[in-house]
């Protein structure tokens, strides 16, 4: 990865006039001409948009009036996210042909950068999963082993990033869905703190988890895409009324001084290969002047079955909206009850049948109590103990995911797979900003280190991140 | 086996009865694959879900309205939400019409 520009450099080039937009997204386009037919990171793939948005770019960057450093970049962007006049499937039959009339706030601040989107990633359906497997239109493949998965459910995002057919992309990360794929697949995932980007025109999953988040190949490329994509939206009532920051002022200060705590559970949890990374990760930080200390979170282990009970009481709640009367899927029924229902059934699959009932089924009155108002208290509890931990620290080191990319033919049930959000969990419950950067590999396969931190304290995260990168 | 399992597990939605109640609450028609593999696998789900541990994190606190005024803002035009639907009537959504009144809920 080391040798291909990172994306703000192709910006530079760009206004250098060293290279066309135009030429650039041919290049990308080329690429994913290239990649596509194995690696199936892309649902949509918008073409004649794309070079027309280049040229766009082209005549400001022949004016010398570039929008922002990345104008005339192209990106990816995640099919749950909406886009004006591109269809956005949600990975689903439910939504197949659904073409949106306005585009997602954090799309639209894009474009208005001068950024070239490319297409619509894949995903697990409606974000639910963690390896793309439940993506109605097939499963994306891990960029280094197609016989092994990529993460999810951002992973077609993360597979365009690594596999260079994307310099940048947009996710979104309820419960890892940004950091998991971006671990296994070897790129920077960051999951901003809850409210720093809009969430308005992403298709909600859970609600108070989403956060749109973001894909890149350096942490200095991630700044520059939250720059862009940050700030105060009045579309979406969760957006924070913060003043605009650069990310990027601190990304070389490196981390002397800093006090980081080593996360215990984190260690237990993982596998080998994964805690040996996370200990030299550790190692490492020590030796560049951070203070290094152990931290336990006890809760951690009941985090998972918390955030499953409250986001499929969210997703139950959230996709009742999803009923074939406005918009997308429709099957026939006698009368309009029937035909919801039939429409709903046929649009869903699996999974999200399986979280919508077991939503459905906590929030009922028997299981209010002992499902869904304990889960609730523990995520009080959980953002308590890190607000807390975060007073004594300004950073907590914990993995990504407890393994490496596993294979397809490795058929798991959905308890082995909700595992896999083990250490991605706490930073979603408790809405703060976390960042996996790679660091380390098993046979080949990336290995992703985490950075939580305090709410707000991005450029931190990624300034952490930079610092650990360049000892790879 | 928790408080919360024995609740659980007593009428959960593995039991045939209560997984279609739950589904005909969710708007769902479950076909013959995917309620045996439901019921196969939601014992193991729930156990997982119910080893949540009560925890004490003091009174539920009382947040202060922080609800904004309604107020209309320019929107999408009736045309260009209706291209989406299915079928339309008259600058309408349009269903097909239900014979034997409402009842169902």
């Amino acid at each position: 990865m080391a040798e291909l520009p990172s994306a703000l450099a192709l910006g530079q080039s760009l206004r250098n006039h060293t290279c066309s937009a135009r030429e650039l997204t041919e290049s990308f386009l080329a690429e994913i001409d290239r990649r596509e037919p194995e690696l199936h990171a892309f649902l949509t793939v918008s073409r004649e948009e794309a070079l027309a948005a280049a040229d766009d770019a082209d005549r400001r960057l022949a004016a010398g009036e570039p929008l922002s450093p990345l104008d005339g970049v192209p990106f990816a962007v995640k099919d749950n996210l909406c886009t004006k006049n591109v269809r956005t499937t949600c990975a689903s039959r439910a939504l197949e042909h659904f073409v949106p009339p306005y585009d997602a706030t954090a799309v639209s601040r894009l474009r208005a950068a001068g950024c070239v989107m490319l297409g619509k990633t894949n995903l697990d359906e409606f974000a639910m999963g963690c390896d793309t497997g439940s993506s109605a239109f097939g499963p994306t493949r891990h960029p280094l082993d197609p016989a092994r998965v990529p993460g999810g459910s951002s992973g077609g995002s993360a597979a365009a990033v690594a596999s260079w057919e994307a310099p940048l992309a947009l996710g979104s990360d309820t419960g890892g869905s940004v950091r998991q794929p971006a671990a296994l697949c070897g790129v920077v995932g960051l999951r901003p703190t809850y409210g720093r980007i809009s969430r308005s025109g992403l298709t909600g999953f859970a609600p108070s988890f989403d956060q749109v988040g973001l894909l890149a190949r350096t942490p200095a490329d991630c700044a520059a895409l939250l720059a862009l994509t940050a700030g105060f939206d009045p579309l979406d009532a969760t957006s924070a009324r913060r003043p605009a920051e650069s990310f990027a002022d601190q990304l070389e200060a490196g981390v002397r001084g800093l006090r980081i705590a080593l996360l215990q559970e984190g260690l237990d949890e993982a596998g080998p290969a994964v805690r040996r990374s996370t200990e030299r990760a550790a190692a490492c930080l020590e030796s560049l002047g951070a203070r290094v200390e152990p931290l336990s979170l006890p809760f951690l282990r009941e985090m998972l079955p918390a955030y499953h009970i409250l986001t499929a009481a969210e997703a139950s709640s959230n996709l009742a909206r999803f009923d074939g009367v406005r918009y997308g899927l429709r099957a026939p029924g006698a009368g309009w009850r029937e035909s919801i229902r039939e429409s709903r059934s046929a649009g869903f699959g699996m999974e999200v049948k399986r979280r919508i009932l077991l939503g459905t089924f906590v929030l009922e009155k028997e299981q209010r109590d002992a499902c869904f108002s304990r889960a609730q208290r523990l995520r009080r509890r959980t953002a308590a103990d890190l607000r807390e931990a975060l007073g004594r620290f300004d950073l907590v080191l914990l993995p990504t995911a407890p393994e490496t990319a596993w294979r397809w033919e490795e058929e798991r049930d959905p308890l082995a797979l909700y595992r896999s959000d083990l250490f991605t969990v706490p930073a979603a419950i408790a809405g703060l900003p976390a960042v996996s950067v790679p660091f380390g590999e098993e046979n080949g396969l990336p290995i992703g280190v985490q950075f939580m931190g305090r709410a707000w304290e991005e450029a931190l995260l990624l300034r952490a991140a930079r610092t650990l990168l360049q000892e790879v | 086996m928790s408080a919360a399992e024995r609740q659980l597990r007593g009428d959960g939605p593995q039991s045939p009865r209560r997984m279609e109640e739950t589904a005909r609450r969710a708007n769902l028609r479950l076909n013959a694959h995917e309620r045996e593999v439901f019921r196969a696998e939601f014992g193991n789900v729930l156990h997982f879900l119910a080893s949540l541990q009560e925890t004490e994190d003091g009174p539920a606190r009382v947040l202060p309205p922080c609800l904004r005024a309604d107020e209309a803002r320019p929107s999408l035009s009736q045309e260009e939400a209706l291209r989406c639907a299915p079928a339309a009537v008259d600058g309408f959504f349009a269903l097909p019409e239900q014979e034997g009144g409402e009842e169902d809920g």
